[in-house]
């Protein structure tokens, strides 16, 4: 029933995001974009929406997750979950599971109208999506671990302020290969997808730097075994917290 | 049978429940051989512990008055004492009767009366208690 | 023969340098039903949560069915056999009656569906009405009903019927006396309402910051205290206060109120000889046993 629980809280949050998929590809007809700014535009907001998709459907199974992290503080109904008879570490193990479960399927299904946007072939691709949806379980772990120590809002606000932590420190040349943000940006790194968009063409000069670090080299393996790294480091953290916080 | 329980009273609960079955069955409320409602239902309808009402039972039954059959329940001890005391209380209210009819040809009021009743009630009681010291 | 179900010694507990429970030694047998009472404040939700692992003791010990709570195995297996009421009564606010009741029975194996089904037709529980537009009194019979429900050898009650009308009081009061008639299940339950303490416990304890000042059979309590009420010609005598097998004395005046415990007669015999106009001996009833045990410096 702890796998229904975490459906329970995450699915009106799906919803939400899909909802926001939908409305990026409408951006391009509604706001009259034209086509090769549309294409950096949307990858760019498709990392944006992936990282937010992993920070709000992320959990620790304490917490209930009731509206979309407005509440502050615990929910009352904690002390109900925490007194049945069911170990803190399952209690996070399921809900993390179910949430990670979430975010590589809507990773996977939002792709879709990507690659084919792209024309890409899906043997490429799948690596580019496997890749994201191993960078997006860093941004996962991290606001999993934010849900250990805090309620709903500070969740999100925390694991936002990391995200955006993670994205400044890409000018940082020396680490910014593991940074796990570099597997959000996954089509825009072959030039042989767009051989006329490079980043010096980019609209927001804000984004031109990190980005110049970022698609600097290829592969991104060291991207991924970053996130890696640092999703199990927050799981590792979560899982001591739990076992000795107070509620 | 109606049991009313004053829970905030210095009278323990389980002599309150046992004087009030004795009430019962002195009036009549509930005969000898008539089976008492289970504990747990009497624990139930006055939202009161239950260990106290099988302590009144219990003893009940070891004043005699009530007979715990396994199994079935409790039951109405049919014992002579039950029915003599009947008696007693149904003579004493004839002698009462009859001493309050003479007692108002005297033209005292109810209130007056009583505080004669009470006056004697009470040296009656001293003297009782003088006797049992002295003996 | 160790009969306790619920069973701590030297239980303390600090919050960031305040103590909140300073070597708490309950003693709940098995089958009683005991009312924990105190003011707000001092140490009953700790202690409730302590036994339910929700809080780790600094010091002590915590035994529950006689086996020792010393790690998260023995708490997640002492805690299949006990049903708990929160203080605040709030459940999952996106699912139905039906929907908690439903996630919550296969966390127990010792799940009673006759149970189930008896009280959600006494409380008159709506299936499928969602929690949070339940009201106040329904939330706490649906707590209950999920305490009672799962064939709990032990029930563990903050605040039972805080906020309810009197006749969902009665209902809840009646629904516990059931179960611990018919199951002989052990209830420890927390309250502000003396009256319903003493109406349903047979075992009081009282708490008064962080540690216990009264503890036991209520029956006894009501034989071994009593309270003696003394008036003088003149002004109360000082030798009143120091008298021996007093626990409390108020005086005014030319009275004094005594809180007599133990050998009442030798007590009575002590106060005599400070020659009082008058003597009257009464009982005592919770509420003044509480607030002469409170209000102590």
């Amino acid at each position: 029933m702890l796998w229904w629980k975490a459906w329970m809280e995450t699915r009106w949050r799906l919803a939400f995001v899909l909802a926001c998929f939908v409305f990026l590809w409408l951006e391009g007809p509604l706001f009259g974009v034209p086509m090769a700014k549309l294409k950096i535009v949307l990858l760019l907001q498709y990392a944006v929406v992936w990282g937010f998709a992993a920070t709000m459907l992320a959990g620790a199974g304490l917490n209930s997750q009731t509206t979309w992290g407005m509440s502050a503080g615990y929910h009352g109904s904690m002390l109900f979950t925490l007194s049945l008879p069911v170990a803190r570490r399952k209690l996070f193990a399921v809900r993390a599971a179910a949430g990670a479960v979430e975010t590589c399927a809507l990773i996977v299904v939002s792709a879709v109208p990507l690659v084919r946007f792209f024309g890409l072939s899906w043997s490429t691709a799948s690596l580019y999506v496997a890749g994201a949806c191993v960078c997006s379980m860093a941004a996962y772990a991290i606001s999993a671990l934010f849900a250990c120590v805090t309620g709903e809002m500070w969740q999100l606000y925390g694991s936002w302020g990391a995200l955006g932590a993670l994205a400044v420190s890409m000018r940082h040349a020396p680490l910014a290969r593991f940074n796990p943000l570099r597997g959000f940006l996954l089509f825009a790194y072959t030039t042989a997808v767009h051989p006329h968009v490079t980043p010096a063409s980019l609209p927001v000069p804000l984004v031109r730097e990190p980005l110049q670090s970022a698609f600097a080299s290829a592969p991104w393996f060291d991207a991924w075994l970053g996130s890696a790294l640092l999703a199990v480091l927050c799981c590792f953290a979560a899982v001591r917290i739990l076992d000795r916080k107070e509620y | 049978m109606e049991l009313r329980i004053n829970f905030s009273s210095g009278v323990p609960i389980y002599v309150q429940l046992m004087e009030q079955i004795k009430h019962a069955v002195e009036t009549g409320a509930v005969r000898a051989g008539e089976q008492l409602p289970a504990i747990r239902k009497v624990a139930e309808d006055l939202a009161m512990n239950p260990n106290t009402v099988v302590r009144a039972y219990r003893e009940l039954e070891r004043d005699g008055i009530l007979e715990v059959r396994h199994g079935s329940g409790a039951y109405v001890s049919a014992t002579r004492t039950t029915a003599a005391k009947t008696a007693a209380l149904e003579r004493a209210g004839g002698i009462l009767s009859e001493a309050l009819e003479e007692v108002a040809a005297l033209g005292l009021t109810e209130a007056e009366t009583r505080r004669v009743f009470e006056s004697e009630f009470a040296q009656g009681r001293e003297r009782g208690r003088a006797t049992r010291r002295r003996t | 023969m160790n009969d306790l179900v619920i069973q701590t010694r030297g239980l303390r507990k600090s919050y960031d340098g305040t103590p909140a429970l300073r070597g708490i030694d309950l003693a709940v047998p098995r089958g009683s039903i005991c009312g924990f009472v105190g003011r707000n404040g001092a140490g009953k939700t700790t202690t409730l949560k302590l036994l339910l692992s929700l809080l780790r003791p600094d010091a002590g010990d915590i035994f529950l069915f006689g086996d020792p709570v010393d790690s998260e195995a023995a708490a997640v297996a002492a805690r299949r056999r006990i049903g708990f009421v929160t203080e605040e009564k709030q459940l999952y606010p996106y699912m139905t009656v039906g929907q908690t009741i439903r996630f919550t029975r296969p966390f127990f194996p010792g799940w009673r569906r006759d149970l189930e089904a008896r009280y959600l037709d006494i409380f008159q529980l709506p299936e499928n009405k969602p929690v949070p537009k339940l009201s106040k009194g329904m939330r706490t019979q649906l707590m209950l009903l999920l305490a009672m429900a799962r064939g709990a050898e032990l029930l563990i009650l903050d605040e039972p019927t805080d906020g309810l009308d009197p006749a969902v009081t009665e209902e809840v009061l009646q629904a516990l006396a059931g179960l611990a008639a018919a199951e002989g299940t052990s209830i420890l339950f927390s309250s502000h309402q003396l009256a319903e303490v003493e109406q349903i416990a047979d075992r009081v304890c009282l708490i008064d910051r962080g540690q216990i000042v009264i503890d036991g059979a209520l029956d006894d309590l009501k034989t071994e205290y009593r309270r003696i009420l003394l008036v003088f010609s003149g002004d109360a005598p000082a030798a009143v206060a120091s008298l021996a097998g007093v626990d409390h004395v108020r005086t005014r005046g030319r009275t004094a109120s005594l809180l007599a415990h133990g050998d009442i007669d030798a007590t009575l015999n002590r106060a005599r000889e400070l020659q009082p106009e008058s003597v009257e001996v009464h009982p005592v009833t919770l509420k003044e046993l509480f607030l002469d045990h409170v209000k102590e410096a």
